[in-house]
């Protein structure tokens, strides 16, 4: 998986100046223009057009040679730094096997209280990858006509999947590739904090409009701090927070150009898209399921130390017809069987 | 595991039913009676309805069509009435159900011995004086007492061949047979009433009858019908929940 989403060493530039030299040719010239004016405050508009507007042939290549050193430098950092990363990722992620493996402790018996309750765990794939997640549910009748339920989900299966989830491509245009590797995701209280690292590319366009030259690239740790809100029985994140660090000499260089700020900018709008795109719905009982409750609160809660959960509350009205209705969903699901 | 994969169906069918606005469910369930040693098997057919915010109406069919096929083998060549001076045979009987009545119709040998009296409480039967073959035909009603349905007969011919008419005129033999007869029957039909009994899962939803009655099922079928209602609230629910975590069919509490 991880081989196709990381290209053997995108961010290592090996052949630099021969597809610098290419870049002389007229229109892969003006294209990479224009690239870079859609890139925006990169390189800055100024900078950018005081340098290109004269197009004298030896400008142009002293400009490409400067653009070129720039592409390199952060290959050859960010390679370096791929190496720790892997082995930090390793035990990070032994780390939370170990915590998700420790009983259901830390969960607070109220978040499923009810005179009915039931504990279950099922498998749900998530992007193709089977999670499993166990539900702590409880029901007690609240109003003469109103049930209220209330159920914690033990995420940590979710937990410990995470950065195989969420490691992958987070945009992938000819302009701009940006690859997340998530490397640990810990609940605090009612958040989610996410560690890892984006790695972006600004290149630019060919004429099949693929990614081309690639004139700057840069690998940033990300802290990212989630929340979840509770939408129908699923949980949506989004992500309040993002604190970039950008590695070594080309931090610096990023941070001049505004770079680390274009990242941030990427993944909280892509990573939102994202999340947002991909809600996580634990599974409910189908008996629940049968009441179609209104969903009202939750959101992520902390399994102490640092375990994912989510906790949601929600109501039914309750009727003569809900209690039919749930009856043939019974019948349904054949747990209300008398004849053979 | 296949409960979790009728999810989706599940949905459709709350969101139909919720479109359709039936809110009707049924249930067939295996049911038996008890009639002195022997249990017989019967069905059940529940359905229930939303009636009001807080009422369930629930309709019981007792579908009896196994027990009338059965009981009159079981009580052919039985004697209904076997006293010291009569004795009275089923040879055949024949129980069929139309549209609200049942009908019963059958052979009987009534036969009459001699008896004399040997001490106060004694009797011993002396010698045959005379054996009838006799055409009984009768109707059975279905009556509802303490949400039970009770049989009983309504009335009970006999009639004899021509030839015997006069001397069972005499001695009034098929006056007695007829009157003990009726007797008997209803001792047995009062003792077994049908007290339909829903399974634990929906014990909670048991119903008050209020109407009940004999009904035809199919061709001559046998049949009882049930009228009651139930009041419900959330407990309910979670009556049935907690019953069916009890069996098992649902996962357990934490």
């Amino acid at each position: 998986m991880a081989g196709t989403l990381f290209p053997s060493d995108p961010f290592v530039y090996r052949s630099g100046f021969g597809e610098a030299r290419d870049l002389t040719e007229q229109n892969d010239f003006v294209e990479y223009i224009s690239c870079v004016e859609d890139a925006g405050g990169y390189l800055g508009e100024t900078w950018t057009q005081k340098r290109w507007s004269g197009m004298g042939s030896s400008r142009l290549n002293k400009g490409l040679l400067i653009c070129v050193l720039f592409a390199m430098l952060p290959g050859c950092g960010s390679r370096a730094q791929d190496q720790g990363e892997g082995s930090g990722s390793a035990t990070q992620t032994d780390g939370i096997n170990s915590t998700a493996s420790s009983g259901a402790t830390g969960i607070d018996p109220a978040s499923y209280a009810g005179r009915f309750q039931i504990k279950f765990t099922k498998e749900v794939p998530v992007r193709d990858i089977p999670v499993p997640f166990t539900v702590y549910s409880g029901l007690e009748e609240a109003s003469p006509t109103r049930l209220r339920l209330r159920a914690f989900m033990d995420l940590r299966g979710l937990q410990e999947k995470a950065p195989q989830i969420l490691t992958g491509p987070l945009e992938e245009s000819c302009k701009r590739q940006i690859y997340l590797e998530i490397r640990d995701v810990t609940a605090k209280d009612d958040t989610v904090r996410v560690e890892g690292s984006a790695r972006a590319r600004f290149t630019t366009c060919n004429r099949r409009q693929e990614p081309g030259f690639r004139y700057f690239g840069g690998t940033v740790d990300a802290v990212a701090v989630a929340k979840a809100e509770v939408k129908g029985q699923c949980l949506t994140f989004s992500i309040e927070d993002v604190d970039l660090n950008p590695r070594g000499f080309i931090g610096a260089v990023s941070n001049l150009f505004g770079l680390t700020s274009r990242i941030n900018e990427a993944v909280l709008e892509k990573g939102g898209e994202f999340l947002a795109a991909n809600p996580v719905c634990p599974p409910l009982p189908e008996e629940f399921t049968v009441l179609d409750p209104n969903y009202e609160s939750g959101g992520t809660r902390e399994i102490a130390p640092g375990g994912l959960g989510a906790a949601i509350t929600g109501s039914a009205d309750v009727s003569a017809e809900t209690i039919v209705k749930v009856l043939g969903g019974l019948q349904d699901l054949g747990v209300l069987e008398f004849a053979k | 595991m296949r409960r979790w994969l009728v999810f989706p169906a599940l949905m459709a069918a709350a969101l139909g039913a919720h479109s359709s606005g039936a809110q009707e469910v049924t249930f067939v369930i295996d049911a038996t009676q008890q009639v002195r040693e022997t249990e017989l098997p019967y069905k059940l057919d529940l359905s229930l309805n939303a009636v009001a915010p807080t009422r369930i109406g629930v309709g019981a069919l007792l579908d009896l069509r196994e027990i009338q096929k059965t009981v009159p083998e079981r009580l052919a060549d039985n004697a209904i009435i076997d006293n010291c001076g009569l004795q009275v045979r089923l040879d055949d009987l024949s129980l069929q159900a139309l549209d609200d009545a049942i009908n019963l119709d059958g052979d009987v040998t009534i036969t009459i011995f001699e008896c004399s009296r040997t001490s106060e409480r004694d009797f011993q039967r002396g010698e045959q004086k005379r054996a009838i073959l006799a055409n009984m035909a009768t109707q059975a009603t279905v009556e509802l007492r303490d949400n039970c349905a009770y049989f009983k007969l309504i009335d009970l011919t006999l009639a004899a061949p021509e030839e015997q008419r006069e001397q069972l005129l005499e001695d009034d033999t098929l006056e007695s047979a007829k009157e003990l007869m009726l007797a008997a029957v209803d001792l047995v039909l009062n003792e077994t009433p049908l007290c339909p009994e829903l399974p634990p899962e929906l014990a909670s939803l048991d119903p008050t009858y209020d109407n009940g009655g004999p009904k035809e099922i199919g061709e001559g079928g046998l049949g009882v019908f049930l009228e009651g209602s139930v009041d419900v609230s959330p407990s309910t629910i979670l009556d049935i929940l907690t019953v069916l975590q009890e069996q098992q069919l649902i996962p357990g509490r934490p």
